[in-house]
């Protein structure tokens, strides 16, 4: 019996060190493999590829690890998905659903050699990691050549091109700006105005909260939306926003970041934002920005689409609250958000299907952007659309293509940009100010340390 | 016994497997650890080594000097809630008749069984500001006392600690027992007999006896608390800003934020090291004395 116990214990040993053996073809990180030559067969881009048989092709299965957790990710990978059996149906697709994991999961495939085939991928800091050990593809000539390239909208460049001009992503949404909504029948029933200067939204923060109606909801928990309000604020002043400071176009000692976060603390003071906001998720904010409990919410236009199923005609979005009465007219199209950093869909540089894994990235970019152009009725998409759009446009979605046809100025949504650090230390120091934790002046002080002003 | 050593190939034999998985294991990710917190490194390519460039820009980091006060704040509320609470209920439910033994030493312990998750979500919702279920209860007890226990820095690590320490004192109230039941029944009789209460024995001879356990439980309360992670990332990620960081969080922001993960081995070199200290001291001064009964 002991012996039997024993081989059995052994042959266990056996199985689990094969299972942790990996058998991953991954090059050695002193010689990355160079990425393939573009197949001959893909000349054109995916999206106009004409159905081809099965039998054709040998089958291909491509390992796709995108962002699959809403409706906003969910809806546009399954059509593209449909659409791709039909345009090459010899293609399988294996979904690896990507967490917000800020590319933990993804770095860790390239340091054991497990990269999926197609990825999604942002962050410039990201990039060059992957860029660093071979891991990503440079695809500057596959799109230029299948056509791909000349797709892209012109708005969209910014999240095409990485910093020393070549094409790693293939953007696949369009650089979405960050809208200030409000829930006009709260405002009515309260009898207090929609301002449109930032006094003015401290003085209607000040009223409707001593009115026990809630005013500004953000869901504080994610320090990307501290950061994006915060740069709005700061586009009233400056209008490359929070972008600047990365760049070192502007310090942070200037008198319109240090006044942006004032008003932060003045918008803090007045009650403009829940008790313990900085534990609020977005479920909680959005739900009481619905249920009609708050009067106003601050998010991408990608909420355009929730607000107006939730709310319907009690919702718009305003621009965010001018500096003064006199520069609204000059400010209202000064947006935040609307220019992108590198980011997109990616192919891993040593895939065993490299022709067939660009092909299809560049297929699955143009569907989704389809997706939302025809189904969704978006305007600013990644990449060019013939097809007509098949839902009627929303009031809200009208009043912001025509903001953006006269749009002064843009910013990175979230100010995010090439200095991790920097981004990181802004998410955590406006996370401080919206808890009233930190001064206006600590707040100042926190990120010189960062820029070294 | 000097038989047995002195067969070194069945020392070996003994030994060298339980060396192998422990070098394997433990020693050598401490090596790399501390071999990388000299070096810039991004987790995916070769390291560059800087010498002691991280444990500079470290001590002149003012989230480490927050993430060590954080950990210090932590270890002390679970030595000082955690271990007398344990005792007390350990002490009690020995004392207990049978059916009441059995039930409250489930009950103690149900907590140190839940996903660190749940416990979390169900105590962010108790904390609400708004309408959470403490400040509403003082609002029906007609206090007018309200707390954002979550949304101010000083509040909110004790919060967070005091939630580890509600799970986690049925753990170490499970140690109190087992080691108060191992203690031989004559010792309480002999001062059963000479008029002791049993507060009295507990005192003088449960408690000194049980003081390896002690050293035990101190040990995990302690560096628990300046470990802590689960709690603060589910509840608050760290927030507001850096107030709740630990040096654990600190690590996990170097690392996988900023993808700095030379500058987050050193956070974590720094991390054993305090726990190590904490370990030592607790060895020097605590149960020095084996006691055999």
């Amino acid at each position: 019996m002991k012996k039997f116990f024993s081989a059995l214990l052994v042959l266990a040993m056996l199985l689990g060190m094969t299972a942790c053996s990996s058998s991953n073809n991954k090059p050695s990180n002193d010689t990355p493999s160079e990425p393939k030559e573009p197949a001959q067969e893909s000349e054109s881009s995916g999206g106009d590829a004409a159905p081809e048989t099965k039998d054709e092709h040998e089958p291909v299965t491509l390992r796709v690890y995108v962002r699959y957790s809403d409706d906003d990710t969910i809806l546009p990978y399954d059509y593209a998905a449909e659409c791709l059996k039909e345009a090459m149906p010899w293609v399988t697709l294996d979904l690896d659903p990507m967490p917000a994991d800020d590319a933990v999961k993804l770095k860790t495939y390239a340091a054991t050699g497990d990269m999926p085939d197609i990825f999604g991928i942002s962050g410039e800091d990201t990039i060059r990691s992957l860029v660093d050990a071979g891991a990503i593809a440079e695809l500057t000539d596959e799109v230029t050549a299948n056509g791909f390239l000349e797709k892209v909208m012109p708005a969209a460049h910014s999240k095409l091109y990485f910093g020393d001009g070549s094409i790693y992503t293939l953007p696949y949404t369009g650089s979405e700006v960050a809208l200030l909504f409000v829930n006009k029948t709260v405002f009515e029933e309260n009898g207090v105005a929609i301002p449109t200067t930032i006094q003015e939204w401290i003085d209607a923060s000040a009223a409707l909260s001593a009115k026990g109606v809630g005013v500004l909801p953000i869901f504080a928990k994610e320090q990307w939306i501290c950061n994006a309000l915060y740069d709005a604020i700061v586009t009233r002043y400056i209008p490359d926003g929070l972008g600047s400071l990365h760049s070192g176009a502007h310090s942070i000692r200037e008198e319109g970041f240090l006044q942006a976060a004032k008003d932060i603390e003045a918008l803090a003071a007045a009650g403009a934002f829940p008790a313990g906001v900085t534990t609020l998720n977005y479920e909680q904010a959005t739900n009481l920005f619905y249920n009609g409990d708050s009067a106003m919410f601050f998010n991408g236009q990608w909420e355009i689409a929730s607000s107006d199923a939730a709310l319907g005609d009690a919702v718009d979005w305003i621009p965010i609250p001018a500096a003064t009465a006199e520069t609204y007219e000059t400010s209202q199209y000064a947006f935040a958000g609307g220019s992108g950093a590198p980011a997109g869909l990616s192919v891993c540089a040593y895939s065993e299907n490299y022709d067939t894994a660009v092909e299809v990235a560049c297929f699955l970019a143009e569907k989704y952007a389809e997706y939302n152009y025809t189904k969704r009725g978006a305007t600013n998409i990644a990449v060019r659309c013939d097809k007509p759009m098949e839902v009627e446009q929303s009031p809200m979605n009208k009043k912001l293509s025509e903001y953006l046809e006269k749009a002064t100025s843009t910013t990175v949504l979230g100010g995010s940009g090439s200095n991790m650090e920097l981004f990181t230390v802004l998410g955590e120091g406006t996370q401080s100010l919206l808890a009233g934790v930190m001064t206006a002046e600590e707040f100042i002080d926190s990120i010189a340390l960062v820029t070294g002003d | 016994m000097r038989k047995y050593l002195g067969n070194k190939k069945m020392v070996i034999a003994l030994v060298g497997p339980a060396m192998i998985l422990f070098s394997v294991m433990v020693l050598y990710p401490l090596g790399v650890l501390i071999v990388k917190s000299f070096t810039q490194w991004d987790g995916l390519n070769p390291s560059v080594f800087t010498g002691v460039e991280n444990y500079i820009r470290l001590f002149k980091d003012p989230v480490f000097y927050t993430s060590l006060r954080n950990g210090l704040v932590f270890a002390l509320i679970q030595v000082c809630i955690q271990v007398p609470i344990a005792s007390i209920l350990a002490f009690a439910v020995m004392d207990s008749g049978r059916i009441s033994k059995k039930f409250f030493r489930v009950a103690y312990f149900v907590p140190a069984v839940l996903s660190i998750t749940v416990v979390s979500q169900l105590w962010l919702s108790m904390y609400n500001a708004e309408y959470g279920m403490i400040n509403k209860l003082f609002s029906a007890l007609g206090f007018s006392y309200q707390q954002n226990w979550l949304g101010q820095g000083e509040s909110a690590i004790v919060a967070i600690a005091l939630v580890n320490t509600w799970q986690f004192t049925g753990y170490q109230f499970i140690l109190l027992l087992s080691a108060a039941r191992s203690i031989p029944d004559h010792y309480f009789e002999a001062a059963r007999l000479d008029g002791c209460s049993k507060m009295k024995a507990h005192l003088h001879i449960t408690m000194p006896l049980m003081q390896e356990t002690y050293k035990y439980c101190l040990i995990i309360a302690i560096t628990g608390g300046l470990n802590a992670f689960a709690s603060m990332h589910i509840m608050t990620g760290g927030g507001p800003g850096t107030q709740t960081y630990t040096l654990t969080y600190l690590m996990y922001r170097s690392a996988f934020r900023l993808g700095n993960y030379g500058y987050g081995c050193a956070s974590a070199v720094m991390l054993i090291v305090q726990c190590m200290i904490v370990s030592l001291v607790i060895n020097r001064c605590v149960a020095r004395e084996r006691i055999v009964y």
